[in-house]
């Protein structure tokens, strides 16, 4: 067990830079999900605690070890990949069994060694009994569901009992229903293992269930690092606040008018916190924190969407589209075309400059 | 206009479908006769194809004598039937076809490790002038034993290697042909695959072994029978580098044998028989893996 | 102006630097277009003087011609008319050298002039400078096993360049030097990791036998062919002399090359079409759902379990001269006795040629038939018009591999006529083989290079198709 920390870490490819100056703590047994959408690079920073990337430039950690040079065979780290990885030419116990037999592991905290055949076995079957795949032992993996596959990958990485575990949008080749139910499973194993995990994935529902804290990466760099209720309450800069949250979050154009208040077309929209007059200023409001009836802010209706539960409200502040939640007991959906008031809490305002995009309340 | 085309020609499957299935059913008999048709027909090629083999079977039968006063029938005449046990004594085909095994293992064994090797490097591992390096040994094909024939007999005698193992093996101890056929096996496996190995706590060399071949066996094993079979057939080679008989294959000793034995020319017909008896067995214990290598290449698929 | 472009602010990109290394390229580019040019001015002079002595040569030839004796003119003694050819090879090279230092020189220039686009041109001509290295030291190794002064400068200069270029910000191999993707990945191979330098240690390592073969044994002896075709051994092989590469053309367009070439070609003409069309019809009658279809396909595919001397022996048999079962004694006739060969090869290469075929045929879609048959299309035309284009990628394949044994066909020669009778059956690959004593050597080997150019040919031939191939699946 032992925490994992990137220290100024760049991946370069031949023309991009797939990672940029990476810095990042994963505290020891911590659930971190790295998030960001398909292409920014977070896979790389997996594959490079892993050792399957060399990294250019930075330190990379595992522990208190300097890794940058260790090859990835030489690392204590188990990995589920996206395509499951499994040995098609091995059966399911084999499978599981084989990462045990590569290796020296230290038992009830002795020096390292080889397992002996009874070891082995008995912990393949500690393994497959725990992922529930008792029944498919002798199977090859040609032979099992999607979602078989999956546990035994799981079953292959638990097996190892390693310093850390790392995921690859291991769910998204699953569906729906097993998507969620694989959710609690992995939170479950993060719990009894108690080792740390390193989750990539670009789906934020998996983030904000599964994580302890989680880092959302763009373009190869950070963007902010916290707990999912603070990266969603207090998102750092437009990208994360654009990218966390569904449907998204609205962002209006405006300027400080006085303290306190940003102006944008004839609305008025007051907020918290101290921005310096004169500033433009990109504001963000998430839909459910919008209302319709009394209020500072005038848009026109532009479409409802009706969901069952709720409906989705487009509207059209001062040029920018914008979606209002509405619960379907909250009264009569509007008209289309009509011009409604919305109102909101002045702690619920997001303020983000416009050039830098960073949060400034 | 397609979309036209395509439904004014739509109902025609249908019809036709129905057409075909109301059309077999009484036809049960026209069937059968038509089967009937194919049948002699295919016996018949048979017997053209086989009737070579037949015949040289026939004359290693009959006394060479006797067979031609009876006026070549296309039977035995006054059967010897210890002609094979002969033919493989007098034309030492124990020791030629020990010689051939051997020289035929080693080749064989020898291009699939190289090749296995080779195809490993260019499939999986990263280094500078991988492409270059390819080229380079794809361009072997381009260069027949036949054409650098007059060098490489030069080159085994100036290393005092006529009349050996070393002369008739090791010039073939590796073949472009395997590493092409061998990689584009191991270009099918996922590439997380060496990556999961790899975290397993894994080399290059055990993926390789206990990995990356088990998962290709079919190519590997299908690779390997085109070796045996290529091995065992060299004629040009082994006529080229082997000056003395104790050293002919079975393959270019089949004419010694002949040229031996001119007056009871039985013997060299029966040790023909004898000489492709290894091969048929290849053929009939591992047809699946030979049909498979004969055919790589040849159709998609 | 929107919010999203604020995200993504525009910064002026800085103007490129002049840098040391680039600087230093290009000086490294100036001295390798002196070396270049001083090479080629040489050659170019070389050529030159020997149009002069030809010139003169015919000016002479004409005076004395018209009954005046003046003697023979003795401008370039070292250049003698034999060597037409050396020279003209010669003045080619001249003129490529110059062309190509004057290149250098320009983009030497544009490197100085601090101009980035210059860097890939000057990457790209690296190689060109290695090529023509390698060649003449090939040339030099082959020809007069002499000093390589010139390809160890071709070597280390190109290196040197390539290390400013990098120095200088440029990178010495744009498109990665490991490849594409299809060769496993579009990273940068990187010389400072660790783990990459051991990867590449380990291919060596996987690489080095099999290499070690195809230099011994593929590249080491075509460069011995070209050596022993271009000199003159004595009888016994103890000493050689240059002759030029008259010996080459001579053989090349002598009568016994001819000869070879022509039964050769005879013989490709027997055994390809017969066995191609004999394999398909075999291949299309057993090509059916019937029961026990298994056994046909098994006995009809058995000739690939006969090796050439197998099936020569065989053929020997039903065409022996003396108990022979045909009325004409095709071996002993010089105008049929490659027909009578022929025989043996067609049967031998019938069951290859019938298990292609009919591996194409079961990759055939049955949806295509199908619907030909529904188009109302008979069987025969079902056959002509639907399965035959739909196989001809296979049957192409097969005709080059067929081409291939044909031009390599030795044993069945050398069992059924020992080239007999009179030599009418000695092909290509038979001649060479006789020509094993050192005197012969010099023959035999321009013979080889012969047969490896229309074979070079013919392979080229099965790469395309293959590339074709691949291009239909798709």
């Amino acid at each position: 067990m032992s925490g994992v920390s990137f220290e100024g870490v760049t991946k370069r490819f031949d023309t991009v830079t797939a990672v940029d100056a990476l810095t990042l703590d994963i505290v020891d047994g911590e659930f971190m999900v790295l998030l960001g959408p398909s292409g920014c690079g977070k896979s790389t920073a997996l594959r490079m605690i892993a050792g399957l990337e060399t990294i250019s430039d930075g330190v990379l950690r595992i522990g208190d070890r300097v890794v940058n040079n260790v090859e990835a065979k030489d690392r204590d780290i188990a990995m589920v990949f996206q395509s499951y990885a499994l040995y098609p030419h091995m059966t399911v116990a084999q499978n599981v069994e084989f990462p045990l037999k590569a290796r020296k592991y230290s038992v009830d905290g002795g020096p390292p060694r080889k397992l002996t055949a009874d070891e082995r076995a008995e912990r393949v079957d500690d393994a497959v009994k725990t992922l529930g795949l008792a029944e498919l032992t002798k199977r090859k993996p040609g032979a099992l569901s999607g979602g078989q596959r999956q546990r035994v990958a799981l079953a292959r990485a638990m097996v190892r009992r390693p310093e850390v575990f790392l995921m690859d949008e291991p769910l998204s080749n699953l569906d729906a229903k097993l998507r969620a139910q694989t959710r609690l499973d992995i939170v479950e194993l993060h719990r009894e293992v108690a080792t740390t995990f390193v989750y990539v994935t670009h789906d934020q529902v998996e983030a904000m269930t599964m994580a302890d804290r989680m880092a959302v990466i763009a373009d190869g760099r950070l963007q902010q690092v916290g707990e999912p209720q603070t990266v969603y309450e207090r998102p750092a800069n437009l990208f994360v606040a654009r990218f966390i949250g569904s449907p998204p979050m609205n962002t209006i154009e405006g300027e400080v008018a006085e303290a306190g208040v940003v102006a944008a077309g004839a609305s008025r929209i007051p907020f918290t916190g101290d921005v310096a007059k004169g500033r433009k200023v990109v504001v963000g409001l998430r839909p459910e924190h919008l209302h319709l009836g009394e209020g500072d802010i005038e848009a026109t209706v532009k479409a409802v969407e009706w969901l069952g539960h709720e409906r989705h409200v487009i509207v059209d502040i001062a040029g920018s589209k914008a979606i209002v939640r509405q619960e379907t007991d909250e009264g009569a959906a509007p008209r289309i075309g009509e011009t409604v008031h919305l109102g909101h809490h002045v702690e619920n305002v997001h303020v983000f400059d416009a050039g830098s995009t960073e949060r400034l309340n | 206009m397609a979309a036209d085309t395509i439904t004014l020609n739509d109902p025609t499957p249908v019809l036709g479908a129905s057409g075909a299935a109301t059309g077999t059913l009484p036809g049960k008999h026209a069937r059968t006769a038509k089967n009937v048709g194919w049948y002699v027909l295919l016996s018949l090629l048979s017997l053209v194809v086989l009737f070579p083999v037949w015949m040289t079977l026939v004359r290693a039968l009959s006394t060479p004598v006797a067979y031609v006063n009876e006026g070549l029938p296309l039977y035995p005449v006054s059967v010897e039937w210890d002609i094979f046990s002969r033919a493989f004594s007098e034309g030492e085909l124990g020791r030629r076809m020990w010689l051939s095994a051997i020289v035929t293992f080693i080749i064989a064994a020898a291009q699939l490790i190289t090749s296995i090797l080779c195809a490993y490097a260019f499939a999986f591992l990263r280094f500078p002038f991988k492409r270059l390096v390819f080229v380079v040994f794809m361009a072997t094909l381009m260069l027949p034993i036949e054409v650098t024939l007059i060098p490489n007999v030069t080159t085994i005698r100036n290393l005092g290697w006529l009349n050996s193992y070393e002369g008739l093996t090791v010039p073939f101890l590796a073949t472009a042909f395997g590493i092409f056929l061998i990689r584009q096996g191991f270009m099918g496996i996922p590439k997380d695959l060496l990556d999961a190995a790899k975290l397993d706590g894994y080399g290059h060399f055990a993926f390789m072994t206990r990995v990356a071949v088990p998962v290709t066996r079919p190519v590997v094993a299908s690779f390997g029978v085109i070796a045996l079979l290529a091995a065992w057939n060299q004629y040009l080679w082994p006529r080229a580098v082997v000056t003395v008989s104790e050293w002919e294959t079975v393959q270019i000793g089949l004419k010694s044998v002949a040229a031996s034995n001119v007056e009871e020319s039985n013997i060299g017909f029966a040790a023909a028989i004898i000489a492709a008896l290894p091969v048929l067995l290849l053929l009939i214990f591992l047809q699946r893996q030979l049909i498979r290598g004969l055919t790589a290449g040849a159709v998609k698929g | 102006m929107t919010a999203a472009d604020h995200l993504t602010p525009i910064e002026p990109v800085p103007p490129p630097a002049r840098s040391a290394g680039l600087t230093g390229a290009a000086v490294g580019l100036f001295l390798q277009a002196v070396i270049l040019g001083v090479a080629g001015a040489v050659a170019a002079v070389q050529a030159l003087g020997l149009t002069l002595d030809l010139l003169v040569g015919i000016v002479w030839a004409l005076v004395r011609s018209v009954g005046i004796d003046a003697g023979t003119p003795d401008l370039f003694p070292d250049l003698a008319i034999d060597n037409l050819d050396t020279y003209l090879l010669l003045a080619v090279i001249g003129a490529c050298l110059l062309l190509l230092s004057r290149h250098e020189v320009r983009l030497g220039q544009a490197l100085l002039a601090g101009d980035p686009e210059a860097v890939p041109s000057a990457v790209g001509l690296q190689w060109w400078f290695l090529g023509i290295g390698a060649l003449f030291a090939f040339w030099t190794l082959v020809i007069t096993e002499d000093a390589v002064l010139f390809p160890v400068v071709a070597v280390v200069l190109p290196l040197v360049v390539l290390a400013l270029v990098a120095i200088g910000g440029g990178r010495p191999f744009p498109r990665g030097a490991g490849g594409d993707s299809s060769f496993g990945g579009s990273e940068r191979w990187n010389f400072r990791s660790r783990t990459e330098r051991r990867e590449a240690l380990l291919a060596l390592v996987f690489l080095a036998p099999a290499f070690a073969v195809f230099y011994g044994f593929f590249f080491y002896p075509l460069g011995r062919l070209m050596h022993f075709a271009v000199y003159q051994q004595n009888r016994t092989g103890t000493a050689e002399r240059y002759v030029g590469f008259g010996q080459l053309t001579d053989v090349l367009s002598g009568d016994e090359f001819r000869e070879g070439l022509q039964h050769t070609l005879t013989y490709v003409l027997f055994t390809v079409p017969a066995g191609l069309v004999l394999g398909i019809v075999l291949a299309v009658v057993a090509n059916r759902r019937l029961r026990g279809i298994k056994f046909f396909q098994t006995v009809l595919s058995s000739t690939v379990a006969t090796s050439v001397a197998v099936a020569s022996v065989i053929f020997f048999v039903l065409l022996n001269p003396q108990v022979g079962y045909f009325k004409v004694n095709w071996l002993a006739e010089p105008d049929q006795v490659l027909f009578g060969v022929s025989l043996s090869s067609i049967w031998q290469n019938l069951g290859l040629t019938f298990i292609i075929v009919l591996a194409g045929l079961q990759a055939v879609p049955d949806e295509l038939v199908e619907s030909a048959t529904l188009d109302g299309a008979g069987p025969i035309r079902r056959f002509f018009s639907v399965t035959l284009p739909i196989i001809s990628p296979t049957l192409l394949f097969l005709i080059v591999v067929l081409t291939v044994f044909a031009f390599q066909a030795f044993a069945q020669i050398d069992i059924l006529t020992a080239g007999g009778p009179a030599g009418a059956s000695e092909t290509l690959v038979f001649k060479i083989f006789q020509r094993q004593q050192p005197i012969d050597l010099g023959e035999g080997s321009a013979m080889a290079l012969g047969l490896f150019g229309i074979t070079f040919l013919v392979t080229m031939g099965q790469f395309l198709i293959l590339d074709r191939r691949v291009h239909y699946g798709s």
